[in-house]
């Protein structure tokens, strides 16, 4: 249980995709403006983070690590897979869940390109995490997106009202912003090492 | 629009980073060192160029339907050749972009590029825009490089620069000063061309070409409504 | 009909893609395998000189190793006689894998320690273990490590560093036995 909270809560906030290792940034700055945009977008970053790891992970160890090295295949072979998932789920979800689809549907197809999905995939691989990890690991990165996500679109809609220098309007305040927020993530480090390291 | 033009449109005018706002992943990342941040941009360009050239030349070809797995095969095509041939001659710098040089195929710019310009234009055209676009990233990458390394570790390249390597600001090296300065560089942008140079204050999902499915996306959400 | 005929277009041109693709991708990787597999191995070699510069030349052990031992390599002297043993080892940090390479003398005793990857570690606090002040605590060391002090706010990154290095000592008195 200890390890499973470590691997989750480590991935979730000290290596926090967005804030700390600049993962998907796009639909960080682009869809946190409204709590309930946000939100959409967050949970269907989770479901494909953990969707493709648990494709991804066996495709490498399977297929592409096997007797015969096609590991040079990797990115393509995981974008690709990455690709048709997203295509799937959404033709899964519009044929079964209608009402998740209307809610989430919007958001699917702009995650192929997310990096964070990409990346969470291969770093599993590169850091050799066996299924089990992998898998949490995704869990925890798609839940450290959404908490990313939730707290900036807060501290957006404050910014929202401010006035700034005129320069600084949109976008670069935005991002000044962020910047703050992700120095809050940096103190969650020392406490995950207190709490795990003894 | 002559060839000139059309190579230094992405030098300044629609800078891919500071302008269009594309790309921002690796521009964050990758800018704690110039040496790091210039390999980015050569590898990006040189992925930018050829994929913009296959595109170009297969656009009769691929169908309108497929159009974006078949752009991200060729993209994730190229970049795996980019890395293995990092990976064998210039083996320090593919570590120090590690899992970045992977990414460069969700890489906005690049996607954008091939939806935007490459499937309408010829071959050359497509060359010189994709190296013009390539290098503005360049361009911008090594620029905020150049300012977090020196002023966050008191280096250059690597060397150390005397009074800025005794009193370095750490914190710019980290993911808070990245966001900072990137948001100061867009800001002065704003001031040097006093907020022409920025068509789209707002960051929305429309305004990202580079998610590859503009149409489909926009499309979508007007059908919500 | 046409429409039928779009679809089949549609698959056929993206297999092709894929093919094609598929083939560069072999073809590059041919070229560049044999190069980075060298390069590697150059790296490696460089590597264990550097901790054990009196050793002329090394024979690798591959047999009984315990888990997490990367690689395992007997140093020998000009003269033929064992001048130490380079193990490398991993462990599991913070973020993900780390990787240490120990060289250890017949003795029983730690030459040097080399920090090889740290990259998944907090830059500022577990990946400290990639300065000398950290490493460097390890030489003349034997295998109870009680003279190593862990980094502040860092003790899972320590702990595992700690952790290679033991199981670098369990896979010495292996590696001491093949080389009889």
């Amino acid at each position: 249980m200890k390890t499973v909270l470590f691997v989750i809560l480590t991935a979730a906030i000290t290596n926090n995709y967005v804030l700390v290792k600049f993962l998907g940034i796009c639909p960080f700055l682009g869809v946190s403006k409204k709590l309930d945009q946000a939100t959409g977008m967050s949970i269907a970053v989770i479901f494909v983070e953990v969707l493709a790891t648990a494709v991804t992970w066996p495709i490498y160890h399977l297929l592409l690590a096997g007797k015969v090295d096609f590991t040079y295949m990797e990115t393509v072979v995981f974008i690709l897979v990455i690709a048709a998932l997203v295509q799937l789920v959404e033709i899964v979800l519009k044929r079964y869940i209608p009402s998740l689809h209307k809610a989430l549907g919007v958001y699917l197809p702009l995650i192929t390109t997310n990096c964070g999905v990409l990346g969470v995939t291969m770093n599993n691989i590169s850091d050799g995490l066996n299924y089990g990890d992998s898998l949490l690991t995704a869990l925890g990165c798609g839940l450290g997106f959404f908490m990313a996500m939730v707290i900036f679109s807060g501290v957006r809609s404050r910014v929202e009202d401010a006035e700034p220098p005129k320069s600084f309007e949109g976008l670069p305040i935005t991002l000044v912003s962020a910047s703050i927020v992700s120095l809050s993530f940096f103190g969650f480090s020392g406490v995950l090492d207190r709490l795990f390291g003894g | 629009m002559t060839k000139l033009q059309n190579l230094l449109k992405g030098l300044i005018k629609e800078n891919p980073v500071l302008v269009l706002v594309l790309g921002t992943c690796p521009t964050l990342a990758i800018s704690t060192s110039v040496t790091a941040a210039f390999g980015m941009g050569i590898a990006a360009t040189v992925v930018l160029i050829l994929s913009n050239m296959a595109i170009s030349a297969l656009r009769k070809v691929i169908p309108d339907t497929v159009r974006i797995p078949c752009y991200i095969t060729v993209i994730a095509g190229f970049v795996t050749i980019v890395e293995l041939v990092m990976e064998a001659y210039t083996y320090e710098l593919y570590q120090s972009l590690g899992v970045y040089l992977a990414l460069i195929v969700v890489n906005c710019i690049i996607l954008g590029r091939a939806e935007m310009y490459a499937n309408k234009h010829g071959v050359v055209d497509s060359a010189i825009d994709g190296l013009g676009m390539g290098l503005g990233f360049t361009l911008a990458l090594c620029a905020m490089a150049t300012i977090r390394e020196i002023l966050g570790a008191g280096t250059f390249c690597g060397m150390p620069i005397p009074w800025f390597n005794d009193n370095p600001i750490g914190i710019l090296t980290m993911a808070p000063g990245g966001f900072f300065v990137f948001g100061c560089m867009i800001a002065l942008v704003n001031k040097i061309t006093k907020g022409k140079a920025i068509t789209k204050k707002e960051f929305g999902c429309a305004a990202c070409p580079g998610c590859g499915k503009v149409g489909s996306c926009s499309g979508k959400e007007e059908a919500a409504k | 009909m046409s429409e039928k005929q779009g679809i089949i277009k549609a698959v056929v041109v993206l297999v092709v893609i894929c093919l094609v693709i598929s083939g560069a991708l072999a073809v590059v990787n041919s070229f560049t395998a044999p190069v980075s597999a060298a390069n590697a191995e150059a790296r490696e070699t460089a590597a264990r000189q550097e901790l054990i510069p009196e050793a002329g030349s090394f024979e690798q052990v591959t047999d009984g190793l315990p888990e997490n031992v990367l690689s395992a390599y007997v140093g020998k002297a000009a003269d033929g006689s064992v001048a130490g043993y380079v193990i490398t080892t991993s462990g599991k940090g913070f973020g993900g894998t780390i990787q240490v390479m120990v060289a250890i003398s017949p003795e029983g005793t730690i030459l040097r320690c080399k920090t090889l990857d740290v990259s998944s570690e907090t830059k500022t606090l577990g990946g400290q273990t990639a300065n000398e002040s950290y490493y460097g605590q390890y030489e003349g060391q034997d295998s109870s490590l009680s003279g190593v002090q862990a980094i502040s706010g860092a003790t899972i990154t320590s702990t595992a560093y700690k952790g290679c290095v033991q199981t670098a000592f369990a896979a010495y008195e292996t590696v001491k036995e093949a080389a009889k």
